[in-house]
């Protein structure tokens, strides 16, 4: 690990809220669907920046922090937020109700996390197989009525229900990642829509292992033996998911010596991360008996499970397309 | 004719919930708490090596990710028959103890910030962070925002990311800490603790000589319920927050259980409503008597204030006085809902202190971090004190470590009847004849913020 | 109800396909050396409604690519443990050698793969056990 990874640079959003002409504070809005709160803690992570920026919006929504309701943000005009933070896959109608209402009154929406961006870990679900009961709408109790939550037949990420201007992938994404969107959009200089706030190379592209080249005759798992940290961990049997995910994390998992599994999504121009991963696993593995070919890819403990952690929603299968409302 | 007032979104909690009021001249008053988080997420880790499972299950929540990647790891370790290296155990303890830190640190200064130092009374739109800022000082939210960096940032160092970390393995982690580092993290730690110790100085000074807010800590008929208790204690029934018995106390303070983590299943099993999809955890011993006023001696709370009412003291000596200074204030045990967020501070301070000793350790630096497993005995538990309460993994494998079967007991599964019960009294003691004030709802999410619920995934 | 007709998608390339075989009579193909095979075709085929898929390759030592030969067998490993993660049966997935003329045996495997195709079921993967 080095130390100097940490000493980042922010003191460039001291410098961009200072040029906010008073008075004009932008609307934000901060929203979780079936997330689980780590964008959000990732954001607070800023620390005094955190600050800088907060005094520096006028947040409209928040409910981790702020005690608005959705209600308010239903009353609005649209295109009254200047930016809307959306974490969290859209898992039940609820949630995918308030993210085509955030789209109507947000100018930007940002998926932030990579539940928002690629359906995230609550995809795991789809490997489980789809149970047959149907849930129920409402309980209906001796005072009265209460509504349940309706879950949606697929977990969804955020481009399965409404368009997005921008990504901030991660589980959670750093807070460097959170930070560059906002003092791009407080130095009015935000990129193209549709970009993602990461880099578009691989996390192999940024990492400093040495790679051997060697060819993997058993996969192993990360419990197995102490492995060496300056060494490819691909090249030494362990299913890292760097040569086909995007950089832009500072390599934080493979730091701390553990397979990367990709969190931040496909690099560019990867449309599924499994099918991409096969094609990197089929050349480093092995040739030879097809005996030993078929032991080889046994050996891998669990394959779907790992490729598609965070993914399986938007993956090939599993994408689904926008449903129109009705 | 009946009233029905609808809280939704709970603001201010991890997680999504709703509470419901129903309120009747003749059938009086009552209240419904409604965990709306993600169910399935045991469901998602079956197929799944275990070994993977510390990385997956910390999606649980966001904010106590390193509480379910450190029960996860124990039960790994239970699963695949080893232990963890003492340096492995000491890294493990640190990075815990600081992620605690953090979490108290979070849910005081920015979860529960407006009830505390602004008037819980007052309009949404003054209960904001640039409102909490004016009232502490910028210095002192800088302070607040600061430590909370410096916890991220030594967690990420350790734990590779400082939100759901990747280091835990069955026998020990894959990350050590060099010298130099050593030496950063300790200046950091130091600071935690007179931070830790400042806070509780500010919560006496302000928010206990508010007497609007010690009138509402205090009142028997809002925030008041008559529990048994649950918390780990070492062997000398000091508080511990890593490693223990499990000891449940009852609402005199006298000890009626004392288990084993692993020995969970035989004494707390799970109830479900239609209603809600947080499970209701209960001790068997005890059994599930309803929510109803009727009778609620059956009823357990854990968390904060629930350990400091089943310990005796704590290890360290600042964590010690400042519990004997809230000894000197309030019963013991204490029933009181909003003193948890006091004994919350205590814990913070508690957890700095205990981080700090573990930094100082010469053997933190060592770089022997594995005993490496070799098989499973098929079943393993880990039992942790997360910030909102004793956390249960519990991992059923075939021989070849693939999970078969998970079960996660989050502190909000023990609490979810007390905090339907709380939410139900704070209810049915403001509104008066049928009515409703606006600005009472704030107070009756305060119930249900006390206890820290933990609810995005279910 | 429409009797269900099991769809197959046949990845080979051109000098891997049997030469004397009527149109009509072969299943969809997809051009390209299967050593090259992209993955995300054949999970692109199965989306678009594939209940199967066979790849077909030259016998060992005999493909025009000579340096990537080998490295079909290898995807096809990994396709199917992948797919079968997936819950969608490892059966659905067929890997063969054929010789270049040997049309024969061609339709015989189509004809093996479409009677299991047929007692599989369509490919409605939520539901595949």
């Amino acid at each position: 690990m080095k130390l100097k990874a940490f000493r980042e640079d922010w003191s460039q959003v001291a410098e961009a809220v200072r040029k906010i002409s008073p008075g004009r504070k932008p609307k934000v809005a901060l929203y979780m669907a079936g997330g689980c709160g780590g964008c959000d803690l990732s954001f607070i992570g800023l620390g005094e920046r955190f600050l800088d920026i907060t005094e520096n919006i006028d947040v409209v929504l928040w409910p981790l922090i702020a005690d608005f309701r959705y209600s308010r943000v239903k009353r609005m005009y649209d295109k009254t937020i200047d930016l809307c933070l959306f974490n969290g896959a859209v898992m039940n109608r609820g949630q995918m109700d308030m993210a085509q209402i955030l789209r109507k009154k947000s100018k930007i929406i940002t998926a932030v996390g990579s539940c928002a961006c690629m359906g995230g870990i609550p995809g795991m679900l789809g490997l489980q197989g789809k149970g047959k009961e149907k849930s129920r709408k409402r309980v209906k109790l001796a005072e009265g009525i209460l509504p349940l939550p309706e879950p949606c037949d697929f977990i969804s990420p955020l481009s399965g229900v409404i368009d997005v201007d921008y990504l901030i992938p991660g589980c959670p994404p750093t807070p460097s990642m959170i930070l560059k969107l906002f003092v791009s959009m407080l130095e009015n200089k935000l990129p193209p829509k549709g970009s993602v706030f990461a880099s578009g190379r691989t996390l192999c592209d940024e990492c400093e292992r040495a790679r051997k080249g060697k060819s993997v005759k058993v996969f192993h798992r990360p419990y197995e033996k102490v492995f060496d940290d300056k060494v490819c961990l691909l090249d030494q049997g362990l299913l890292c998911m760097g040569p086909v995910t995007r950089a832009g994390c500072g390599s934080q998992c493979v730091s701390a010596n553990m397979p990367c599994r990709g969190c931040l999504g496909p690099a560019e121009g990867i449309l599924d991360m499994g099918g991409a991963y096969i094609s990197t696993l089929a050349s480093i593995m092995c040739g030879g008996e097809k005996t030993t070919i078929r032991k080889t890819v046994e050996s891998i403990p669990s394959l779907g499970g790992t490729v598609y952690r965070f993914s399986l929603s938007s993956s090939i299968l599993k994408k689904q397309r926008r449903a129109s409302r009705n | 004719m009946r009233k029905k007032i609808i809280i939704d979104p709970v603001t201010r909690i991890n997680g999504h919930a709703r509470i419901t009021i129903f309120s009747d001249r003749e059938m009086g008053v009552s209240a419904y708490f409604q965990a709306k988080g993600m169910k399935g997420f045991e469901e998602l880790c079956r197929g799944q090596p275990s070994e993977e499972m510390p990385r997956i299950i910390s999606r649980m929540s966001g904010l106590c990710s390193w509480a379910h990647h450190i029960a996860s790891v124990k039960a790994l370790d239970a699963l695949w028959k080893t232990e963890p290296t003492p340096t492995a155990d000491k890294l493990r303890r640190l990075t815990y103890h600081i992620s605690h830190f953090g979490n108290k640190l979070l849910n005081f200064y920015y979860l529960n910030a407006p009830d505390l130092f602004i008037n819980p009374d007052s309009a949404a739109r003054e209960r904001n962070l640039t409102a909490i800022t004016a009232r502490l000082g910028r210095e002192t939210s800088k302070d607040a925002a600061e430590n909370l960096l410096r916890a991220q940032r030594i967690l990420q160092v350790l734990g590779g990311r400082a939100v759901h970390p990747v280091s835990g393995l069955p026998g020990g982690v894959s990350r050590g800490i060099t010298g130099e580092e050593r030496d950063w993290v300790e200046g950091k730690v130091k600071s935690f603790t007179e931070f830790a110790a400042f806070t509780l100085n500010l919560f006496e000074e302000i928010v206990l000589k508010n007497r609007a807010y010690v009138d509402l800590l205090f009142d028997e008929g809002l925030y008041h319920i008559k529990t048994n208790y649950m918390g780990t204690v070492d062997e000398k029934e000091r508080l511990e927050l890593y490693d223990g018995d499990l000891k449940v106390v009852d609402a005199h303070g006298r000890e009626i259980l004392r288990f084993r983590g692993e020995d969970y299943p035989q004494h707390v099993e799970e109830h479900e409503e239609s209603w809600s999809n947080l499970g209701f955890s209960h001790l068997r011993k005890v059994g599930w008597k309803g929510l109803s006023d009727a009778d609620r001696s059956w009823l357990y709370r854990v968390g904060s204030l629930a350990r400091l009412n089943v310990a005796y003291g704590l290890k360290t000596p600042q964590a010690q006085e400042a519990y004997e200074r809230m000894l000197d204030t309030l019963p013991k045990p204490c029933h009181h809902t909003l003193a948890f967020h006091w004994a919350d501070l205590i814990e913070m301070l508690y957890s700095a202190e205990l981080a700090l000793e573990l930094i100082q350790d010469p053997e933190i630096t060592d770089n022997n971090l594995m005993n490496v497993p070799e098989n499973t005995q098929g079943e393993g538990v880990g039992v942790i004190e997360s910030p909102s309460g004793t956390l249960i993994h519990h991992y059923v494998t075939d021989e070849k470590g693939i999970v078969e079967k998970a079960d996660i007991i989050t502190g909000s599964n023990h609490n979810n009847a007390a905090i339907c019960v709380s939410v139900k009294q704070v209810a049915d003691g403001l509104i008066r004849n049928n009515n409703t004030k606006r600005r009472d709802l704030n107070k009756i999410e305060m119930a249900c913020r006390a206890y820290s619920p933990s609810l995005p995934r279910l | 109800m429409e009797e269900y007709e099991p769809k197959i998608i046949v990845f080979a390339c051109k000098s891997c396909l049997p030469k004397n075989v009527g149109l009509e009579e072969i299943p969809l193909v997809r051009e390209g050396c299967v050593n090259h095979l992209n993955p995300k075709l054949l999970l692109s085929e199965l989306k678009k409604g594939a209940d199967g898929i066979l790849m077909l390759c030259s016998p060992p030592g005999e493909c025009h690519s000579a340096e990537e030969d080998g490295e079909a067998f290898k995807r096809f490993v990994l396709l199917q443990r992948l797919l079968s993660d997936l819950r969608i049966s490892r059966e659905r997935l067929r890997f063969e050698c054929l010789k270049e003329s040997e049309s024969f045996g061609f339709m015989k495997l189509v004809k093996e793969m479409t009677s299991k195709l047929k007692s599989l079921g369509p490919l409605r993967w939520e539901n595949e056990a």
